[in-house]
C-alpha cells in the first residue's frame, strides 16, 4: 500500500512523520553499519526536507511504514544541484519542470534484507509505481534518483537503479549515485513486477495517523 | 510567528508596491501564448532592490478587473489551492466542501472563467515559492489530452516564472550555458536525427537523449525541444566550438512568437 504525505501537511500527521524519519535513521544505522546512538535523528533529517517535498510512503500489511522516498521539483533547491555542486562534474545543474528528484530512499531493515526480502522487493516496487504514477500524472518526463550506494545496490539487485547518469559522487563520505527515469510504460515495467497485484492501493494518511494515535 | 512579526507583516503588505511590470509581463505572456485567465502569485522572490518583497502578484484581465472592484486581493483561495505543493492541482479534484475552494470556483464562474482549471506550484533556485493559476477552457485544450495540457501548461508556468526572475532580478542566477551533453544532442536534433540515433551517438539511451534535450529545451526556456534547437541556431551558440555540418546549412527561422507543437 501506498500513502502519500505532502511535506506542508507533516504537522497535520506528526506520528506519521515521525516514523518516517524513525525509518530514515534505522537505515542510516545499518547502512552506515555503526552503533545505536552514533547516528541521530537530527543528522538524517536535512535541508531538503524542510522544503516541503512529497513523501511516497509504501504501508505494509500491519500499517507500518516499510520504505519512504522523498520527491522535489528540479526547478527548486535539490540535492544534485546544490548538495554536490562542489564536486559535480562540469556544473552539472539539471533544471526543467518535467523532471523532479527522488532522494532519501529509505527501506526497512535495510542490512537485513535476506530475512525481509519479499517486504523489501514489494515496498521498492510500490515506491517505484507509485513514483511513476505521480510523474504521470505531473506530466513528467523524467525522474532522477539520487541514492546512496546502499540503496543503489538494492536497486540493481532488482533490475531497477535506471540508467546511470553521472559517476557516482561523495558526500560526507558516502558513496551517492545519480539514476534516470524516464516516465512510462517502461519504468513502471521495472517495477511492477515486484509491486504485485493490488499492492499499490493509495491509504488514507488520517486513517494511519489516527491509527498511531490509538497506539496500533 | 510572534506578535510582532504578524503586525509587521501586515504593515509589509499594506505597503507592498503595485508591482505593475508583473502585469506587463503577464499580458505579453497571454498574447505570445494565447492564454487567457491566468493568475500568478510569488513569494520571496528575488529581485534587485534591498530585502525581497514578500509577495508578487499577476492576474488577468478578468480577474484584475474584480480585484478592482471589490478593492482587495484575496489570497485565500490561491493559497489553498496548492501554494507548497509540488505536483500540479485540478481545480475539479479539489475539496469543494472547503468554504475556501467554494469562494475561489465562485469568483471563478462569477467572472465567467469557468471553473475548470490547473493551478501548478513553482520553485525557484533562490527559495521562492509561486503559483500559477489559469482556465483551461479554451486555447485549443479540447483538442489536446489532459496530459498534453497539463505539460503545456507546466512549461508554460515556468517560462512566465523565469520571464518573472529575469525582470525583476538584477542578477539571474540561472546558466543558461548550455551543457557538452545539451549542445550534442540539440545539434543532431537539427541534423533530425532519431531519438535513438542522438542516444547512440552519445553513448546512451534514446530515454537519455530526450533527458539532455528536455534540460536544454528548459535552459533555453524554449516552449519544445523544435523551438530550443531554432533559438540556439538564432543565438548561435548551437555551433560554437563546432563546425556546422557543411556550408549550405541554413539556419531555421526563428520563431516570432511562442510555438506551443508538440515536439
Amino acid at each position: 500500500m501506498i500513502a502519500l504525505l505532502p511535506g506542508e501537511s507533516r504537522a497535520l500527521f506528526p506520528r506519521l512523520a515521525d516514523e518516517m524519519y524513525d525509518l530514515r535513521l534505522s537505515a542510516a544505522r545499518a547502512r552506515l553499519d555503526r552503533p545505536l546512538g552514533a547516528v541521530s535523528r537530527l543528522s538524517v533529517v536535512d535541508y531538503f526536507d524542510s522544503l516541503d517535498p512529497l513523501y511516497v510512503l509504501a504501508i505494509n500489511d500491519a500499517e507500518r511504514i516499510v520504505g519512504a522516498l522523498r520527491l522535489l521539483p528540479t526547478t527548486g533547491v535539490t540535492m544534485l544541484n546544490d548538495a554536490f555542486a562542489a564536486s559535480a562534474p562540469q556544473s552539472l545543474r539539471i533544471e526543467s519542470p518535467l523532471i523532479w528528484e527522488a532522494s532519501g530512499l529509505s527501506l526497512e531493515a535495510i542490512e537485513n534484507c535476506q530475512a525481509q526480502e519479499k517486504i523489501i522487493d514489494r515496498a521498492v516496487g510500490e515506491i517505484g509505481v507509485a513514483l511513476n504514477e505521480i510523474a504521470q500524472a505531473a506530466a513528467l518526463t523524467h525522474v532522477i534518483g539520487v541514492f546512496d550506494s546502499g540503496a543503489h545496490r538494492l536497486l540493481s539487485f532488482r533490475g531497477c537503479a535506471g540508467e546511470t547518469l553521472t559517476p557516482p559522487m561523495s558526500l560526507d563520505g558516502e558513496e551517492i549515485c545519480v539514476a534516470l527515469y524516464e516516465v512510462g510504460a517502461a519504468m513502471d515495467a521495472q517495477f511492477s513486477y515486484l509491486a504485485g497485484a493490488d499492492a499499490c492501493r493509495l491509504v488514507n494518511l488520517a486513517n494511519l495517523e489516527s491509527a498511531r494515535f490509538r497506539g496500533r | 510567528m510572534y506578535c510582532e512579526d504578524v503586525f509587521d507583516l501586515i504593515d509589509r503588505l499594506a505597503r507592498a508596491d503595485r508591482r505593475s511590470i508583473l502585469n506587463s509581463f503577464l499580458d505579453e505572456f497571454l498574447r505570445a501564448t494565447d492564454l487567457a485567465d491566468v493568475a500568478y502569485v510569488a513569494f520571496n522572490l528575488l529581485t534587485g532592490v534591498v530585502g525581497r518583497p514578500l509577495l508578487s502578484a499577476a492576474c488577468g484581465p478578468s480577474w484584475r478587473k474584480l480585484h478592482v472592484q471589490s478593492g482587495r486581493v484575496d489570497l485565500g483561495p490561491l493559497l489553498r489551492a496548492g501554494l507548497g505543493g509540488i505536483a500540479p492541482v485540478r481545480w475539479g479534484a479539489l475539496e469543494r466542501d472547503d468554504p475556501i475552494i467554494r469562494k475561489l470556483l465562485g469568483e471563478a464562474l462569477e467572472l465567467d472563467v469557468d471553473s475548470n482549471g490547473v493551478s501548478i506550484p513553482l520553485r525557484g533556485c533562490d527559495g521562492e515559492y509561486a503559483l500559477f493559476s489559469v482556465c483551461v477552457r479554451g486555447s485549443g485544450a479540447s483538442e489536446m489530452s489532459r496530459h498534453a495540457v497539463t505539460r503545456r501548461l507546466m512549461i508554460a508556468s515556468a517560462i512566465f516564472h523565469a520571464m518573472v526572475r529575469r525582470g525583476s532580478s538584477a542578477r539571474d542566477s540561472r546558466s543558461d550555458q548550455l551543457m557538452d551533453r545539451e549542445l550534442a544532442c540539440l545539434r543532431l536534433k537539427a541534423l533530425r536525427k532519431t531519438d535513438d540515433e542522438i542516444g547512440l551517438a552519445i553513448g546512451a539511451s534514446s530515454s537519455a537523449a530526450r533527458f539532455w534535450m528536455e534540460t536544454a529545451r528548459a535552459r533555453l526556456d524554449a516552449p519544445t525541444v523544435d523551438a530550443a534547437v531554432q533559438k540556439a541556431v538564432g543565438t548561435g551558440s548551437m555551433w560554437r566550438g563546432a563546425e556546422p555540418p557543411c556550408p549550405s546549412f541554413e539556419p531555421i527561422r526563428l520563431a516570432a512568437s511562442i510555438d506551443w507543437r508538440e515536439r
